[in-house]
């Protein structure tokens, strides 16, 4: 049922109130943006969306979660979306029918290499994970939400949350225990998907 | 080599959250597992992940900005769940109680209230007693008293048996009626004539058929002594199965006592007649006398015979008897219930009760749905007139 517009003194009571939850977060909502989506431009779009998105449904905020958990799941929401309008995603199972395949390499090489490589590794590992399994990881993982919190921001039962976490992790540590070689194989796909992105 | 149980316990030793023996045993164990170091490395990269990432200067005051644009809709309020619940509960006692108070109108509306019951009902001037007995109104004249409570009062006082002045004074005609099945008829037979005899009672009628498989059935009509009704009719259980039991009870007090009062009338008019008659000159008057006379003496009769009528009745209560024959083969006796009976009567006597509350349960909404549309018509109405007067402002 849609509310009728209130008056101007509530309006700006309501504001700050969005206001002062919402700032000490937008911070982790621009990174789990990030993430999910992979560059800057699409990270900022999503992060301004989702911001929107939960002001025009803090009304409808009935305090069952934290507002984080919630703020979160808006987020989450909003990059999915972008990334099935986008068709861009990319999974293993996509990359093996190009031909790709993920050799049984030794896993120290990922180790031996700097923290800024292996930072840019694990992003480009990251987006190489379905939207689903990336949203679960990023979440756990990266923002240190709880399982259930998670649950909660992804509307998935516990048990389907771990699994993917588990799932998501394995799948990264068998992209991470590719040659390092390879790795610029990655980086030149990723390069080359972008480009095609721009056009 | 087996690193299963070392997965799980990774994150709590990146976070610090191992204990100390769990600690040493991943520690020794992360010397000898390449596969567990590079998950640990890469859960300690994911933790650091956006570390040197910054967020777009202008992102704040952007959504900051865009938020004042947009349109404000008031908070939803946050009612906690137990407020809901309690609604709910509130409903549910409103219909409970709404519906069993329909079921004791229909109570009172179809008789069918207790055998003997007392109540205090208020007229508005002041409360009278009535009671019911055997399904009998005796309604008393009116007793005014200042309370429910006196009213009880007084009626208890009327009705207290105490003293043989008291218990004349109520004239009560009880009826039993029995049936029970024998198989030894003859035996049981006498034993019903022999405990009637020591009970001062006598047989009114008594109707023995046989049916063709040669099987007896005696109808038997009894007066018994009021006061040895009760003991007469449990020697009558034991004897054979019992197979049917009814008791009634006629208050005939108020129709005695206005038998009697015109008896006293008659009688009394029957005395100035006689004096009259002697008195009596001219034969003119002595006629009319003589017929003035014998109307009453009929009157007199005819209410002294109603009254006798109705103190052998109330003196004499009456017990009517089926008893059947049964043969030897005959199973259809009466038996103790079995436990698969008591089920089976529980069951069907809780669907009753069930089938006997939803048609309550219906009455008492059918009667509240008009004041329940009312009060949500007043409900939309004062809330059109809040929103706009809000809207005004």
């Amino acid at each position: 049922m849609r509310l009728e517009v209130i008056p101007t003194r509530h309006r700006d009571e309501i504001i700050a109130d969005f206001e002062a939850q919402a700032l000490p977060l937008e911070r982790q909502i621009y990174f789990v943006c990030l993430n999910m989506m992979g560059n800057r431009e699409d990270a900022e779009d999503c992060a301004q969306e989702a911001m929107l998105k939960a002001f025009g449904a803090f009304s409808r905020f009935e305090g069952r979660s934290k507002f984080s958990t919630w703020l979160y799941s808006i987020a989450t929401n909003v990059c999915l979306d972008a990334l099935r309008k986008r068709k861009e995603a990319l999974s293993l199972d996509m990359m093996r029918e190009s031909g790709w395949e993920v050799p049984d390499g030794a896993p120290e090489a990922y180790e031996r290499l700097e923290e800024k490589e292996r930072r840019r590794l694990l992003k480009a590992a990251l987006l190489e994970l379905p939207p689903d399994f990336r949203a679960a990881l990023i979440l756990i993982d990266m923002q240190g939400l709880s399982y259930q919190q998670a649950a909660e921001a992804l509307a998935l039962p516990l048990g389907t949350v771990k699994s993917r976490v588990s799932r998501a992790r394995n799948m990264v540590m068998k992209i991470l225990s590719r040659q390092p070689e390879l790795f610029s194989h990655t980086s030149r796909h990723m390069g080359e998907r972008r480009e095609n992105h721009e056009s | 080599m087996n690193h299963e149980p070392y997965q799980s316990l990774l994150e709590q030793y990146l976070t610090g959250h191992a204990d100390a023996e769990d600690r040493a045993k991943m520690e020794a164990h992360l010397k000898e597992c390449p596969a567990c170091r590079l998950s640990l490395q890469v859960l300690e990269d994911c933790r650091r992940m956006n570390e040197e990432d910054e967020v777009p200067v202008g992102f704040s005051s952007s959504w900051r900005q865009k938020i004042q644009e947009q349109e404000v809709y008031p908070m939803k309020k946050n009612t906690p769940v137990w407020t809901k619940w309690l609604a709910v509960a509130a409903a549910l006692a409103v219909v409970l109680v709404g519906t069993w108070m329909t079921g004791r109108e229909l109570d009172y509306a179809l008789d069918r209230k207790p055998a003997a019951e007392t109540t205090a009902r208020g007229n508005g001037i002041g409360y009278y007693a009535s009671s019911t007995y055997g399904g009998f109104d005796n309604m008393e004249a009116p007793v005014m008293a200042a309370s429910p409570e006196a009213a009880e009062a007084v009626w208890a006082a009327d009705t207290a048996v105490a003293g043989r002045e008291a218990q004349q004074a109520l004239k009560i005609i009880r009826r039993i009626s029995m049936s029970s099945a024998t198989r030894e008829f003859d035996d049981h037979y006498q034993a019903i004539r022999d405990a009637l005899a020591a009970a001062g009672g006598r047989v009114e009628s008594a109707d023995i058929r046989t049916a063709s498989s040669g099987l007896r059935t005696a109808y038997l009509t009894l007066r018994v002594p009021a006061d040895q009704l009760d003991t007469f009719a449990e020697k009558l259980k034991d004897l054979g199965h019992l197979q049917a039991f009814s008791e009634s009870a006629e208050d005939v007090s108020e129709r005695y006592t206005d038998t009697d009062s015109r008896l006293r009338t008659q009688q009394a008019k029957m005395e100035r007649l006689m004096a009259l008659l002697e008195k009596a000159v001219s034969v003119e008057d002595l006629i009319s006398l003589e017929s003035a006379i014998a109307d009453t003496q009929y009157l007199i009769d005819s209410y002294t015979g109603q009254l006798q009528g109705m103190d052998s009745r109330v003196n004499d209560a009456t017990l009517t008897l089926t008893l059947s024959e049964m043969s030897a083969l005959d199973t259809a006796e009466t038996r103790e219930e079995t436990l698969w009976d008591r089920i089976v009567n529980g069951v069907s006597h809780m669907w009753q009760l069930l089938r006997e509350w939803a048609a309550d349960a219906t009455v008492f909404l059918a009667a509240v749905l008009p004041l329940i549309a009312l009060i949500v018509i007043l409900i939309l109405i004062v809330r059109a007139i809040v929103k706009r007067r809000k809207n005004h402002d």
